[in-house]
């Protein structure tokens, strides 16, 4: 079966119309992602007020490393998602797929060098909340920053999961023939909810890594 | 518009547009004139074309994108300004080092939401819908530094508790 599986809902006359309403609804969803990650941002941005020599303190104990090599690897799965949206738009399935696969595999890095990270700062007794027990720095304001780096980078590491999920099921209907250059719209949005997924580490990396 | 009740023939096509020879072997089934009318109708053919507008594109175009080769200069622009970041962090210490650390992401930021996420190509009503999500953002950071920076101002009215003294 060679037909497109994509449904034309009864309130729309046309599959670009549906699209376009898809699209919009997309990006109001983006919108209240980026708020949901604001209150963590300003909770972030009021300790660290406060506390501006301890997050210092703190920050110096994050593995900067890893957490570069992270950013690479996002922005680079960025590049491929997009690339793969366009080898759609010009009818080249094997490339979609392939650049999709791709996507999935820098994502997968990803997670795999934050759960290293993580089993590094757990084994040194950086944990969160009443739960620290690191010995290089006293708790007071510290525990603030260590708290906030698992809730901010946890909240973003559950989104690269959800974001691989819904990946590996984007690759599954490339791979099926479900995409045509003319529509395909569920992997465009997917794309757009992987980029923002980049978008929030863009600004997480500095903040958690570089602050001094 | 009412739904024909032959499912192969094309919804809404346009008189310009290339008309298709309606498919006789779908395996969708012929769908009976009282056919509960909120199942998904699956389209057996996804032309998509539109009728031509005489303003500017169609609302309903998909975005532009800025194509293969736009996308690597996109993503070399981003691997250089991340590197940027980092090596400015090292050299600037302090507040301006947090400064153009920041100063820098956006910029990264605004790259992938113009032309990763195609807003530059997109239609007015994402950039607004989108903007006005960051405004409030902004807003919501803003206020709160608002408060911790004010607090000393403050302690001179309020005590401890938020009340007066």
């Amino acid at each position: 079966m060679t037909a497109a599986r994509t449904s034309l809902h009864v309130q729309y006359d046309s599959l670009a119309r549906q699209h376009a309403t898809a699209r919009l609804g997309m990006w109001v969803f983006l919108g209240s992602e980026s708020l949901l990650f604001a209150g963590l941002f300003a909770l972030y941005a009021a300790y660290r007020f406060v506390y501006p020599a301890e997050f210092h303190a703190a920050s110096a104990h994050a593995n900067v490393v890893l957490g570069t090599i992270n950013t690479y690897l996002l922005l680079t799965s960025s590049l491929t998602v997009a690339l793969a949206i366009h080898a759609t738009r010009r009818g080249h399935r094997r490339r979609t797929v392939l650049l999709l696969g791709a996507t999935i595999a820098l994502g997968l890095a990803f997670d795999v060098l934050k759960a290293i990270e993580y089993a590094g700062h757990l084994a040194d007794g950086i944990a969160p909340g009443g739960y620290y027990a690191f010995a290089g720095l006293p708790a007071h304001g510290v525990v603030l920053y260590v708290t906030l780096y698992y809730l901010l980078t946890g909240m973003h590491a559950l989104h690269v999961t959800g974001g691989l999920c819904m990946l590996a099921w984007l690759t599954w209907r490339a791979h099926r023939g479900d995409f045509t250059p003319q529509s395909h719209i569920a992997l465009e949005l997917g794309g757009l909810y992987w980029h923002l997924v980049d978008l929030v580490w863009i600004f997480l990396w500095p903040l958690i890594y570089l602050i001094r | 518009m009412t739904r024909p009740d032959d499912p192969t023939s094309l919804p809404a096509a346009a008189p310009t547009s290339p008309v298709r020879a309606p498919d006789t072997d779908t395996d969708d089934p012929v769908r009976a004139p009282n056919t509960a009318i909120d199942e998904p109708y699956r389209a057996p053919d996804t032309d998509i074309d539109e009728p031509a507008h005489e303003f500017g594109p169609p609302a309903t175009s998909p975005p532009r994108e800025p194509g293969a080769a736009g996308y690597v200069l996109v993503w070399l622009a981003l691997v250089a300004l991340a590197t940027l970041t980092l090596i400015a962090s090292r050299a600037v210490p302090g507040g301006w080092g947090l400064a153009i650390a920041f100063v820098v992401a956006s910029a990264k930021a605004g790259l992938v939401v113009a032309f990763f996420m195609h807003l530059a190509g997109g239609r007015p009503i994402h950039r607004l819908v989108f903007a006005i999500a960051i405004a409030f953002l902004v807003l919501l950071v803003l206020g709160v530094l608002a408060d911790v920076g004010t607090r000393s101002l403050a302690s001179a009215y309020v005590d401890d508790l938020g009340g007066p003294p």
